[in-house]
């Protein structure tokens, strides 16, 4: 591919610098827990919504998922739909969450989970499940961008070079600015690659195509199976259902509902976040469906939409291409290493009489040794990691269920949540290793859908069986201290004590 | 949350949970088949972007629900009725 590559670094270069000038204008010292590790739970709305579609959307989508469109076709549209799905999710947890977080000063979602079912053991098994399953997705962002950088430059910058400068810069702004440095700097990745990227998607396939109906026209006559996912139904549910439950279970989801201001605010996010995925999901997913009828299509599909931009859009497109992925990618990459940071920091160095100033540190500390370790993996450059990455997902989605239902049924206990989520696991862990062999009876939904369904029916069984734990009332009874616009209701009368017993 | 919040959100819930239904497609698997163009698109990508915009339609009007119960909610709280929830 060739392109013009001093124009191509110089334009990412420069979308370096803009970032690093926004977050550093708006940095701000971080001098306590709740400041570092959900911005002092008070981001405005617009920047936690951004929050919510920067840490979402990987840069992955760019890469992979292009490749999928031009392999499997409409099937990969599945990502649009589970993404403003997982906010379905979102809104029926965002208050209850919010009012916990504010009363118990909750900050990640093992706060939330220790609070909730009050047992050391599975707070610490839920914290090692979420951050591994994480992890490999930070080395896959890693890689990704690394790619990207690679691609678009083509290949005058190694892509571990790529990968060590750019995930450094990420990792570094984590580190010294917390969650407000990650949402702030996903504000401006997702503007970038939201709003700018949407339109730029949108007249390329005009340029590549001669617009969307031209395009299904095309792929009609040529390729109609690729217009149909009837060939993929199992996988076609089990994705779409493991992505809407499974949503709100990535730490750096689930805490952008400890950093709004207000419980509406976290909702507020409906107007916006959903439209912009919708329309990135579309214009980019589109594009690589006629992909393969392209003369000189690159034979690596990952390659295929910075192809078509350096082809029907010339360097200064491929170099805006480049920069939604690594957008992408920087926001996923901030948000994640953030998550781990702040939920190592406090489950695995801090303890509860741990001192607030060395909290803090422990966390910024964490953050980095998670960036250097991720780094550090991501250049050995392991086969198949992007494959292990996405089967991690019938992992994570074992937590929808401690999690959404501890949320909004008061009956869940700890024996529930504890045995339904290990037997999920060891499920989804003969899936795993053993494929989808042993899973054909269940009519195409995978090994995790499976688990998800054993682990919800042992989640209730024991609620029936055990009822509440004792402390759950005083849960409950703290969701009438405050509103939904966030105002204290309370007369001063709580228990206090108990409050404080409770907190982290 | 207030008895008429838990009935809203249960509404929503009906909703969304019918719509999950429809999007797995368990019980309509031919419309995934039909390739017939529906607004210069295939009715399978068109059927897509309907459920998308069935989903966005959905949680503003949900949230719009929403806004306007917790005004009411605050009216009360400030005519001094305690038992709002």
């Amino acid at each position: 591919m060739s392109t013009n590559v001093p124009l191509v670094i110089g334009i990412i270069v420069a979308f370096f610098v803009i970032n690093g000038i926004i977050i550093r204008r708006f940095h701000i010292s971080q001098d306590s827990v709740e400041q570092y590790a959900v911005g002092g739970r008070n981001l405005g709305w617009i920047l936690v919504c951004f929050s919510y579609i920067g840490a979402w959307y990987a840069g992955a989508i760019y890469t992979g998922w292009v490749a999928n469109a031009v392999d499997m076709g409409i099937f990969v549209l599945y990502l649009g739909i589970y993404s403003i799905g997982g906010m379905i999710t979102m809104y029926f947890m965002a208050t209850n969450v919010w009012i916990w977080g504010k009363v118990y000063r909750l900050t990640t979602i093992t706060d939330f989970i220790r609070l909730r079912y009050q047992n050391r053991v599975y707070s610490k098994f839920f914290s090692g499940v979420v951050v591994c399953v994480n992890f490999f997705w930070l080395c896959l962002e890693m890689i990704t961008i690394g790619y990207c950088v690679q691609v678009a430059t083509n290949s005058v910058i190694d892509f571990r070079l790529g990968t060590v400068i750019a995930s450094a810069f990420v990792i570094i702004y984590s580190y010294l600015g917390g969650a407000r440095a990650t949402a702030i700097g996903n504000l401006v990745q997702g503007l970038a690659f939201g709003v700018v990227g949407t339109i730029v998607f949108f007249v390329l396939i005009y340029k590549t195509y001669g617009g969307p109906t031209p395009l299904f026209e095309m792929v009609r006559d040529n390729m109609p199976e690729h217009l149909s996912v009837s060939g993929y139904e199992g996988l076609w549910m089990s994705s779409v259902l493991t992505g809407i439950f499974g949503a709100y279970c990535w730490p750096q989801i689930f805490n952008r509902m400890f950093m709004t201001k207000i419980p509406s605010d976290s909702k507020k996010a409906v107007f916006v976040a959903p439209f912009i995925v919708v329309l990135v999901t579309c214009g980019l997913l589109w594009i690589g469906l006629g992909g393969n009828l392209l003369p000189g299509f690159p034979a690596d599909h990952q390659q295929g939409v910075f192809w078509i931009a350096n082809q029907y859009g010339g360097p200064v497109v491929l170099a805006l291409i480049a920069i939604f992925a690594l957008s992408a990618s920087m926001s996923t990459i901030s948000a994640i290493s953030h998550a781990i940071g702040v939920m190592v920091g406090a489950d695995f160095i801090s303890r509860k009489d741990t001192d607030p100033i060395r909290k803090v540190k422990n966390q910024q500390y964490a953050t980095l040794a998670v960036g250097i370790i991720a780094i550090l993996i991501s250049t050995l450059n392991f086969p198949n990691l992007n494959n292990v990455a996405l089967a991690l997902y019938e992992f994570i989605i074992q937590a929808f269920v401690p999690l959404f239902m501890g949320i909004l049924w008061k009956r869940g206990n700890i024996y529930g949540a504890f045995t339904g989520m290990i037997a999920g696991v060891c499920v989804a862990l003969v899936g795993f290793f053993a494929g989808s062999a042993p899973f054909t009876w269940a009519g195409g939904f995978s090994a995790g859908c499976v688990g998800l369904f054993v682990n919800f029916v042992i989640y209730v069984v024991f609620a029936l069986a055990k009822g509440p734990q004792a402390h759950v009332k005083g849960m409950w009874d703290s969701l009438r201290l405050y509103s939904e616009d966030g105002d204290y209701l309370g007369d001063g009368t709580e228990d206090k004590q108990e409050i404080a017993k409770y907190s982290m | 949350m207030t008895k008429k919040r838990k009935q809203l959100y249960l509404k929503w819930a009906i909703y969304f949970a019918a719509l999950i239904i429809y999007i797995t497609g368990v019980s309509i698997q031919p419309v995934w088949d039909r390739i017939d163009p529906w607004f210069g698109m295939p009715f399978s990508v068109f059927n897509i972007i309907l459920i998308q915009i069935l989903i966005c339609l959905g949680l503003c009007l949900m949230y719009s629900m929403d806004r306007r119960l917790a005004k009411v909610e605050k009216e009360q709280r400030e005519r001094g009725e305690s038992n709002v929830y």
